[in-house]
């Protein structure tokens, strides 16, 4: 029986559906207060980005996704080194995203019970 | 009690093997004694529509079907099964349209085991 | 004993997959299990060994290994396996799975 799940989103936004998907399974799993956490690696550190105007291909916003994902206390974690690696800026972020390194991935992993990959 | 395995599926019916893979993962984990949930996301949905008639092919929702048949349970999501003009009561029989609130979460929070088969 | 199974779908010229492999989980602790484009993983010089290097167990898919005309005497890495041990390494022998 399953009791967490994290969410791992590998894809940047907007060209696929996969980012936002996944932020709204997140979304599903953690309303029903299983302990949920999203982590952006690879391409998916770019739905950190805080300048995006999702409006502007006439989709719905990432960031607004992610940000609800907060009311329900699941934390939504950044590889570092994937940010560096695609000249994102952390100063370049919204707010309330945790900047974490590669290296606390395996922990993260091992911290849950599921983990899904969009 | 027997474990639980839950397969989310978000490749669509005919682009890739995807759909027929994890219908065929729900079957060997069946044979297995294991009780199988299979839930269909994004594009996935269009596998678990009634009527497929590829010429060629292997006919995955005929493969989805018989899985349910069989005693796998499964659902698709229905946000994404709607935004592809399907409509209720097109799904392969004993497949049910339904949401990440309460048929995903209940797959999920049942399960020992997730496998997400997607590109 | 592995604990994470790794899914991997993709050719080695479309994926790297061991990156990704190596930042989740111990290789000691890591099966691989190779379906559909994934099996190529196991045939190509160089590609193979990395994975090899980075999963202490690699499942390839029998019949989607014969599919694309090789055999398990093909097989640079692991072995080749039925759906029933596929579903033996998900369910049994790891805690978790992993697609990359």
């Amino acid at each position: 029986m399953a009791g967490s799940i994290l969410v791992l989103i590998t894809k940047a936004p907007y060209g696929l559906e996969e980012a936002f998907a996944g932020l709204r399974l997140a979304l599903a799993t953690g309303v029903n207060g299983m302990k949920t956490s999203v982590l952006m690696v690879e391409d998916g550190v770019f739905n950190a980005v805080g300048s995006q105007r999702s409006e502007a291909v006439r989709m719905p916003s990432n960031i607004e996704a992610t940000k609800e994902l907060y009311d329900f206390d699941v934390p939504v974690y950044v590889v570092k080194e994937d940010m560096e690696a695609r000249g994102v800026a952390e100063s370049k972020l919204f707010d309330g995203l945790k900047v974490v390194p590669a290296s606390l991935v395996r922990k993260l992993v091992a911290e849950h019970d599921l983990v899904t990959t969009f | 009690m027997a474990k639980t395995l839950t397969i989310l599926w978000r490749t669509g019916s005919m682009m890739a093997m995807d759909a027929n893979v994890a219908a065929k993962l729900a079957k060997a984990a069946l044979e297995k004694g294991y009780k199988v949930n299979m839930f269909g996301y994004g594009e996935g949905v269009t596998a678990a529509k009634k009527g497929q008639k590829p010429k060629r092919f292997p006919n995955v929702g005929e493969e989805l079907e018989a899985a349910c048949k069989e005693g796998v349970s499964i659902a698709v999501c229905e946000t994404c099964y709607a935004a592809r003009g399907f409509e209720r009561g097109e799904e392969i029989s004993g497949a049910k349209v339904g949401s990440l609130t309460n048929d995903l979460f209940r797959f999920l929070s049942e399960s020992d085991r997730l496998v997400t088969i997607a590109r | 004993m592995p604990r994470t199974a790794f899914v991997i779908l993709k050719s080695p010229q479309e994926q790297d997959p061991t990156h990704s492999m190596r930042r989740v989980a111990e290789p000691a602790e890591s099966s691989a299990i190779l379906l559909e484009d994934g099996v190529y993983q196991a045939l190509l010089a160089g590609a193979a060994e990395k994975l090899g290097k980075a999963a202490a167990d690699v499942l390839v898919s029998r019949d989607d290994l014969e599919a694309r005309g090789f055999g398990p005497a093909d097989l640079r890495i692991g072995r080749a396996a039925e759906y029933g041990d596929i579903v033996d390494c998900i369910m049994e022998r790891t805690e978790r799975s992993v697609t990359v």
